[in-house]
């Protein structure tokens, strides 16, 4: 057959990169005359945009003439290197001129464009951000930060929570409960936990595990112990919600029932702790199974125990 | 045109493609005239300082629950100040201290070169108060007695000497931490990190103890330390980064074991102690490799090692209050391995690919031995060998987005978790999960995400000899059972001009179907949204609003001759809010609202005829309102006004008092209570280049 034979194959690919050379050129003829730089840099920007939304740049990291990483740094291109070459901005007139790279949420610059010019300089977080929830919900780096203020409300405990919880607003909901770590008290933040940017663990934990990530703080419950708790040398989060809970300390159901979801019969009967247990409730009083700490009334040492008698997380 | 002419044209015409976009970049500028003289780089010092003074009507404990240092009724001094100083070659010093005249104050001062070195030290304060009105016939710290000549008897409500010997402890603690971290940038991409922290805990908590059938709640003062020490050295380039850090974390507790005096009957009708550890002395050392390059199709991968060995050689306590202690030494050590890798890659500009994989085991080499087992110091029990816990676990997800058409794209994703365990009831556990997402943004600011889902659990391997007499082997057991669930969510966005709609909704089902004990199915629905409107640069308002609704319903027996019963648990949570801030002239006006309520309903009984708690209900109101006003541009007044209810009714807690329950002898904690109203009133003076000055 004809299609098999060599001719045919070298005719095929031949045409096949002859379309797509074709094609490839045809767009780069479309992409215009490469754009210019202005001429005196940020000199030519500052002699319009004077005001302290736009100056406030030189009060952060981004304005450091010192600092050679910074785009005000030797060598660099000034505002043009967050908002690319401005020569047809700067010269532009009316309506018909040109704009250029812009950020934040009222910019018309494709979300991947505005984090192609973050990335281009924070190469660490270039990597990691590919593979990032955030990235794959097409977050742009300014949705989150704000770049010309001399506060960024992201990178302080006080103000970071507001930020991530204007799109994570279940998490906002769950740190209002009545159980929950001080994150809107502004004691810590969500990148007290979570890597905004990437990382390699689940939920872009800054650990590399839960377990490892709770036990930063938590270092009492982190073990060994001579008695250990299965589900918590396992994972925190199989009895305690990290963002908040409507029960004490964090944990997902109340005692005795949290408990009995794994522990049917454990030393005593597996009986129904029901209302009438409680006082005047008209039954057996089984109020230390219930109330005050329930079953921890009695198994304390329920995250590990290092007693040589503490077998049943007693002692 | 022979083919080979053909394809040397080919590819003379991609290459000159190519070549064609690679000169897209601009040439570069002349930077000779690139002077910068317009611009208004940062120089000289500045700084505020705030002083003022707030009372808080009505702050108790529960107020103080909220981290916020104000746990007593009365006045507290309001003291921040924050400030930098920024010389020729880029040395600065930056300093900021908030709610000095509060527990919960923090500082933090940090000194370097812009580029080269910075090195910061920290303060921060976390008290954290608990109770204020709690009761407790113990006197002492570690070893906690009851009064002299103490009537023993079977319950509380029979001790005699109970109620006189009562006396008020709170329960509270307090977490320090101070740090302080380096870091040098030493050229060629290299940087070098160091960091020292000191956690400290102190206070008191709740602790029970019991004594076979009986327990007492105690006051266990508790003094822990955690210093942790991490170094390492870090290296990017322009298209990859790699860093490697060692860190060592050691948890001081000089206390290990609290010893308290029995107050019940004892079998030899003499005074008799019990003991419950505290936490031992551990140290955890880690290792860690990380590293991420960027690669051709618009790709990345990166990569993390990790290695941690946690080691308790603290001596054990002795096994009865009074003995020796055990001739067996336990010398905890466990290794927790960790590796993961993540790649994305974009080929084609509609298509992305993400995925991850990881590795992690947890290996205990602790001495493994058989222990002498008291459930009272007066009875001895069995012997028992304590479990070796540990996993591996492996993990593996991806996905694949397209899109479809310039304003949709579709995707789907999947991953899949393996647990083995060492010493279960379960041997291995396999989840997978799959699902699919849709993504639709039309413009005008619109943005609609669905993604709905299923997943499966797999229990494997029961291991018959670890299950306890009496219980049913299939019980399903949270993390350890077979388990189905499907998951739908939704999110949409709509930004305008001036405002901003943003809703969120979920749903999940679990059903965890091989067994009728042990938990059966739970379900989770869940919506939130939040509405802003921003006419001008002056005045924003926001009111968002959410609700959840959690079920869950188990069920248990004795054994297989007993009737089964069953739990069902509801959890509802609702919250609304609204504020808002508006600068007129030299006022500022800011408001807030805040409603949250929790419901909690449980019934419990033989099946088809469960009986209902109490519902338990908490119910919180906050109303913030701060005016200030700039006299100047180096002098602002403000005045802050703060309401916050908090109620709650708690089955677990109401009622209960030292001596009401028949075998708890308890500390009669209350639910939390409180109605705060906070007036504040301060000045706020800045100094320096931004106030006007030079």
């Amino acid at each position: 057959m004809r299609t098999g034979s060599p001719l045919y194959t070298h005719r095929l690919l031949g045409t096949l990169l002859l379309a797509c050379g074709l094609m490839a050129a045809g767009a780069a003829h479309a992409a215009g005359p490469a754009a210019a730089y202005t001429e005196k840099g940020a000199d030519t920007c500052l002699d319009c945009h004077e005001e302290a939304a736009v100056t406030g740049i030189f009060r952060t990291a981004h304005g450091r003439p010192t600092d050679a990483r910074s785009p005000f740094g030797h060598g660099q291109l000034q505002c043009e290197s967050c908002h690319g070459p401005g020569d047809a901005h700067a010269n532009g007139k009316g309506k018909t001129r040109p704009s250029v790279i812009r950020f934040g949420k009222k910019s018309d610059t494709p979300k991947a464009t505005q984090n192609e010019q973050c990335l281009t300089c924070h190469t660490k977080d270039a990597a990691h951000w590919g593979a990032n929830a955030h990235a794959g919900s097409q977050v742009a780096c300014a949705d989150c930060h704000t770049l010309h203020q001399p506060k960024d409300a992201v990178r302080d405990f006080k103000t970071q929570t507001m930020v991530c919880t204007s799109c994570h607003q279940a998490r906002g909901a769950d740190a209002l409960k009545p159980s929950h770590h001080p994150l809107v008290e502004g004691k810590m933040g969500c990148t007290s936990c979570h890597a905004p940017h990437g990382s390699n663990a689940p939920s872009a934990l800054k650990g590399s595990t839960v377990t490892e990530t709770c036990t930063t703080c938590h270092a009492e419950n982190r073990g060994p112990f001579l008695w250990e708790h299965e589900p918590v040398a396992e994972d925190c989060s199989n009895c305690h919600d990290a963002h908040g809970a409507t029960q004490p300390s964090l944990l997902k159901t109340r005692p005795p029932f949290l408990c009995q979801q794994c522990h049917e019969v454990q030393g005593h009967p597996s009986v129904a702790y029901g209302p009438d247990g409680l006082p005047g409730g008209g039954g057996v009083q089984r109020g230390v199974f219930l109330q005050a700490g329930s079953c921890l009334n009695c198994h304390s040492k329920v995250h590990g125990s290092n007693h040589p008698s503490g077998s049943k997380l007693m002692r | 045109m022979s083919p080979r002419h053909l394809i040397r044209l080919s590819i003379a015409a991609a290459l000159a493609a190519t070549s064609a976009f690679a000169a897209d970049p601009p040439p570069p500028p002349d930077l000779a005239n690139w002077k910068c003289e317009m611009c208004p780089f940062d120089k000289g010092y500045d700084g505020s300082v705030t002083v003022g003074a707030a009372y808080a009507d009505g702050a108790n404990a529960s107020y103080g629950r909220y981290y916020n240092g104000m746990d007593h009724e009365g006045a507290y001094a309001d003291l921040s100040a924050a400030g930098d100083y920024v010389g020729e070659n880029g040395r600065h010093v930056e300093y900021a201290i908030d709610d000095a005249g509060l527990s919960s104050r923090r500082g933090m001062i940090r000194a370097g070169t812009f580029g080269l070195y910075d090195l910061t030290l920290r303060y921060d304060g976390i008290p954290v108060s608990r109770q204020d009105a709690t009761v407790t016939p113990y006197t002492g710290g570690m070893t906690q007695t009851l009064p002299a000549n103490w009537t023993m008897a079977g319950s509380p409500a029979g001790m005699a000497d109970l109620e006189s010997s009562l006396h008020g402890v709170r329960i509270a603690a307090e977490r320090r931490t101070v740090s302080v971290d380096g870091r040098i940038r030493a050229g060629l991409g290299f940087g070098f990190f160091a960091r020292f922290e000191r956690q400290q805990k102190t206070g008191n908590q709740i602790l029970g103890a019991g004594f076979l059938t009986q327990a007492v709640q105690l006051a266990a003062p508790l003094s822990y330390d955690t210093d942790t020490v991490e170094a390492g050295v870090d290296w990017s380039g322009e298209r990859r980064s790699v860093r490697f850090m060692m860190s060592d974390s050691k948890f001081h507790n000089s206390d290990p074991l609290l010893t308290f005096q029995d107050p019940y009957l004892t079998l030899s009708g003499n005074t008799e102690f019990g003991a419950v550890s505290r936490p031992a002395e551990t140290d955890a050392r880690q290792w860690s490799l990380t590293g991420t390059t960027l690669a051709p199709l618009h790709s990345s991968f990166s990569f993390a090692a990790a290695q941690t060995e946690l080691t308790n050689n603290s001596p054990l306590v002795p096994s009865i209050a009074g003995g020796t202690v055990p001739d067996t030494l336990y010398d905890g050590k466990v290794v927790l391995t960790h590796f993961a890798a993540t790649f994305s890659s974009q080929p084609f500009s509609h298509w992305t690919a993400r995925g991850r994989a990881s590795y992690d085991e947890r290996r205990d080499d602790s001495n493994t031995a058989a222990w002498q087992q008291y459930l009272t110091d007066q009875a001895p029990s069995t012997v028992v060998q304590n479990p070796h816990y540990g996993f591996e676990r492996s993990f593996v997800d991806g996905s694949l987005d397209w899109r479809i058409f310039r304003h949709l794209s579709i995707g789907i994703a999947g991953d899949r978790r393996d647990i083995n365990r060492t010493e279960s009831v379960v041997a291995k556990t396999e989840d997978g999960r799959t699902y699919g997402r849709a993504r639709w943004t039309p413009g005008h600011g619109i943005d609609v995400m669905l993604k709905g889902g299923f997943a499966h659990r797999d229990a494997i391997g029961v291991d018959l000899s670890r299950v306890l007499v009496g219980q049913d082997p299939l019980v399903s057991i949270y993390n350890l059972s077979n388990r189905d669930r499907d998951f739908g969510e939704l999110s949409a966005t709509w930004a305008g001009k001036t405002f901003g709609l943003s809703v969120q909704a979920s749903a999940a089902n679990d059903r965890f179907g091989r067994s009728m004990l042990g938990l059966l199915a739970g379900r989770e629905r869940r919506a939130a949204g939040t509405l802003t409107w921003t006419p001008s640069e002056t005045l924003s308002v926001y009111v968002d609003g959410g609700y959840q609704n959690r079920t869950s319903s188990q069920a248990g027996r004795y054994d297989a001759h007993a009737l089964v019963w069953m739990a069902d648990i509801r959890d509802r949570y609702t919250h609304v809010g609204a504020g808002g801030h508006w600068t007129l002239g030299k006022w500022d006006y800011n408001a807030d609202y805040t409603h949250a309520k929790a419901n909690g309903d449980t019934a419990v009984g033989p099946s088809g005829g469960l009986a209902a708690f109490p519902t338990n209900q908490t119910a919180f109101d906050s109303y913030h309102l701060t005016v200030a006003y700039a006299k100047s541009d180096a002098l602002t007044f403000r005045v802050r006004y703060a309401y916050q209810n908090y109620t709650a009714v708690d089955w677990a807690y109401d009622g209960v008092t030292p001596a009401s329950l028949t075998n708890l002898l308890s500390l009669g904690a209350l639910v939390p209570q409180h109605t705060v109203n906070v007036f504040a009133v301060s000045f706020t003076y800045r100094y320096g280049k931004r106030a006007g000055g030079e």
